[in-house]
């Protein structure tokens, strides 16, 4: 008895983000009546998909004491390259936004880990690079993105975007079993870790990085493809709030930015709390403007009740 | 005829500036212990480095059983050549389990079904550390273990993957005598079972008793082969170092005592209960097995841990409540993890000089003068013989040695009254060790009162006028003069052990 006890303790401790995602939904749930609705959740859910793909992008390289700051600007990309290929092939233009998101994971991974460039300059380099092209491809937002392509990942059912829950899902195994329970995952916590001793075990760090990057702007490509569904159109900025939320998510989930702690599950969960945040914001009908300041400050009281809960937990 | 297993040829390793390794050429033999000694820098663990494939050589080359070899990473090392190593520096990942640390590097064996199983994995683990007889539990985050058991594991590790070739370098530094003994077995097994141990020490004492084969490196070269039976310490010391005997490695005792500077009584807290004085001219030492609170005791002096106690200095009752108490009233304490505790390694070496003494190099509008910095900085490094190429240099470029000898040095710019030190020579060379015993000897000669904690023999019979036996958090013994001796030392450890 005493040992499940213990257990338990020890999954709060671990998972402590996600019970704080509980607590954000009952305090919501008390000043926004109808917000623990089936529907709204459902829907804040489906809302969801999008960032958490960058946050679980973000995640994994921050995972190797990187930083991602591409995130944004390849979903930007994806919805770019899908609105003016889309035209000619549908599966091929899907093609060449997994390869393009696959190049740049390489050049990120490269200089990143080969090179040893700072993954902040690199990936901020590259940043402006992808939003330049973004631009030439779509100088304003437009084109054209298939309607079967959109229902197909969407799965609108009753007004219900089951694809969308599908999808999130997948994001959210796909990455906790990576990361728990494949080799690779435990040497990108290992090399993000102590990268020295990685070294000295024989382990080939520059390959877990690189391979981290490759990974982290799959996942965002993956997130772009919703994003088109989303949209229905080529927007070269739509992705750029994306970034800071995804940065926001990653460290509120518990990830240490020095690498090698940090769960992808609190990750899903930070992702979601502050997803709900921007969708409380709505239901209590803020305007437009104040918006942003409430969300910021909302921010704030999240990650101070964090904190407050991780110190007592360290001791 | 015994088996060749490993030879090199002409072995060459370059980094910036300096040839690590030159020239190597040496010849492993199956069912051998081989010994490496030489100085810091010597190009011993390089050298280790290059036989486990984390280093290229950048010329010369290596034969497994009469093959030549090239080019090999750690992990073909390990698997194709049966070479396993347990580096100086630590290869655990703090932030996990014992588990999942004891096999990092081959957790795809662990798969079912595609996802590593935690339950192999635990009792794989599990059964080569029991098989060893070390106790530690598996689930336990490595960040949590102490020293010797992180040790204890990357030993298992190793032994884990049945080399027929393995490195040991510096392994014991951490480790109490108890467990010593136990490495010891483990090697001389190997050796039974027809494998080749190469063995990295600065301990002499351990190389005579271990070794077939002593080699000895000196400025990356080989500068000599003995067979391990036939050769005394201080022939072994000379090798080394050129000229200095095995005595003249530390300083000479106290002739005279003084008056009590330091007393320490009803100190209690975390399972310690003692008290003790420190006297005028008199280097005083605490002992005992691993775990026994000698360095637990002293954090708790200084100020680290609270404790109950009384404090009396010149005869005067002091309060120490926290590390700024104990500052204030002239006490410095030297841990043994230096670089974690006390040195900032990213700033230059005069600026960890003056840290400590800041106040004494500021104007009086709080404004550091540089030149009266450099002054400060100039005389301990001179005074101390640091090895620096200036005083602007990085800390963390200078050699375990020097980086103690600043820290310890320091400590003369402040009015000090108390210095409390914890393995203050732990993993260094000889030369350097020498040097870190002179500098205590000279603060205990101007009447400052140095309390240690030693964990090596030769040091605890050689240094300390007067020594302390500690067990579970008491004092159980205490040997002054001529009653230092291995012998009663190592008595006074296990009889308290065995009632």
């Amino acid at each position: 008895m005493s040992e499940k006890l213990h257990n338990i303790k020890i999954l709060l401790s671990e998972f402590y983000v996600v019970f704080l995602l509980v607590m954000a939904w009952l305090f919501f749930g008390i000043f926004a009546p109808g917000f623990l609705s089936f529907r709204n959740i459902f829907g804040i859910i489906t809302f969801s998909v999008i960032l958490l793909a960058a946050s679980l992008a973000q995640n994994v390289v921050v995972l190797t004491g990187g930083f991602d700051l591409t995130v944004g600007s390849i979903i930007s990309l994806v919805t770019c390259v899908l609105s003016v290929l889309m035209v000619y092939s549908v599966i091929g233009s899907i093609i060449v936004a997994i390869l393009l998101g696959v190049l740049i994971g390489f050049v990120n991974g490269f200089c990143a880990a080969r090179l040893k460039i700072d993954p902040f300059l690199v990936t901020l380099s590259v940043m402006f690079l992808i939003d330049g092209i973004d631009l030439i491809l779509r100088p304003a937002p437009g084109g054209w993105i298939d309607k079967t392509f959109a229902n197909a990942l969407l799965l609108n059912i009753g007004g219900l975007n089951v694809g969308s829950i599908i999808a999130f899902l997948a994001l959210t195994i796909f990455c906790v079993v990576l990361l728990e329970k494949r080799h690779f995952g435990r040497l990108i916590y290992a090399v993000g870790g102590a990268e020295d001793r990685a070294i000295l075990r024989g382990i080939n760090t520059q390959k877990v990085k690189m391979l981290a990057y490759v990974l982290s702007c799959l996942l965002c490509t993956f997130g772009g493809l919703y994003m088109a569904a989303y949209v229905q159109i080529g927007d070269a900025t739509i992705g750029s709030p994306i970034l800071f939320a995804s940065i926001a998510a990653v460290l509120l989930g518990g990830t240490s930015v020095s690498g090698g702690t940090g769960r992808a599950l609190n990750t899903v969960a930070a992702t979601l709390i502050i997803s709900s945040i921007t969708n409380f914001l709505f239901y209590i009908r803020v305007i437009e403007w104040w918006k942003y300041v409430f969300n910021g400050a909302l921010l704030i009281v999240v990650a101070s009740v964090y904190y407050w809960i991780e110190r007592r937990r360290e001791k | 005829m015994m088996a060749e297993y490993l030879s090199t040829e002409n072995i060459t390793k370059m980094f910036p500036g300096v040839k690590a390794v030159d020239n190597a050429s040496l010849t492993f033999n199956s069912g051998m212990v081989y010994s490496i000694v030489g100085e810091n820098g010597a190009g011993k663990s390089t050298f280790a480095k290059i036989l486990s494939g984390i280093y290229k050589a950048d010329m010369g080359k290596i034969f497994i059983k009469g093959k030549e070899v090239v080019d090999y990473n750690a992990t073909e090392a390990l698997d194709k050549y049966k070479i396993a190593v347990v580096h100086q520096d630590e290869t655990l990942f703090p932030e996990m389990s014992v588990a999942e640390n004891f096999f990092m590097e081959v957790m795809g064996r662990f798969y079912k079904k595609g996802f590593i199983s935690y339950r192999e994995l635990k009792k794989t683990a599990e059964k080569s550390l029991k098989d060893l007889n070390i106790n530690v539990d598996v689930n336990k985050k490595v960040k949590y273990l102490r020293s010797d058991e992180r040790k204890m594991l990357e030993f298992a590790r190793a032994i884990y993957y049945q080399p027929n070739f393995l490195i040991l370098d510096e392994v014991t530094a951490p480790l109490p005598e108890d467990k010593i003994e136990a490495v010891f077995t483990w090697i001389k097994e190997l050796r039974n079972k027809t494998k080749v141990v190469l063995y990295i020490s600065h301990k002499l004492r351990e190389v005579l008793e271990l070794s077939d084969e002593i080699v000895v490196f000196k400025d990356g070269k080989v500068a000599g082969k003995i067979h391990g039976s036939k050769v005394k310490m201080d022939d072994l010391i000379q090798m080394m170092v050129g000229e200095k005997s095995f005595k003249a490695i530390f300083p000479e005792k106290a002739r005279t005592i003084g008056k009590t500077i330091f007393k320490v009584k009803n100190l209690k807290g975390r399972g310690i209960d003692m008290e003790f004085e420190n006297r005028e001219g008199e280097i005083l030492a605490l002992a005992g097995l691993a775990g026994s609170g000698m360095k637990e005791a002293l954090r708790m002096i200084y100020g680290v841990v609270p404790k109950s106690g009384d404090f009396y200095l010149d005869n005067k009752k002091i309060k120490i409540r926290s590390v700024k108490d104990a500052s204030a009233h002239g006490m410095v304490y030297i841990s043994d993890e230096k670089e974690a505790e006390e040195l900032f390694l990213n700033q230059s070496v005069k600026e960890n000089i003056i840290i400590p003494s800041i106040d004494k190099a500021a104007n009086k509008l709080g404004i550091l003068k540089e030149s009266a910095v450099d002054k400060f900085a100039k005389f301990i490094v001179s005074r101390f013989n640091i090895k620096t190429p200036s005083l602007d240099t990085l800390t963390q470029s200078l050699s375990g040695g020097n980086k103690q000898k600043v820290v310890v040095g320091r400590c003369l710019l402040k009015n000090i009254r108390v210095l409390l030190a914890s393995n203050p020579t732990v993993g260094l060379d000889i030369a350097s060790k020498t040097e870190i015993y002179n500098i205590l000897r000279d603060l205990a000669k101007k009447g400052i009162a140095v309390t240690v904690y030693l964990s090596e023999l030769p040091e605890i019979v050689n240094f300390p006028d007067r020594v302390l036996i500690m067990y579970n958090g008491k004092i159980v013994d205490e040997l002054k003069g001529d009653e230092i001796t291995e012998e009663n030392i190592l008595k006074a450890y296990f009889e308290k052990v065995s009632e």
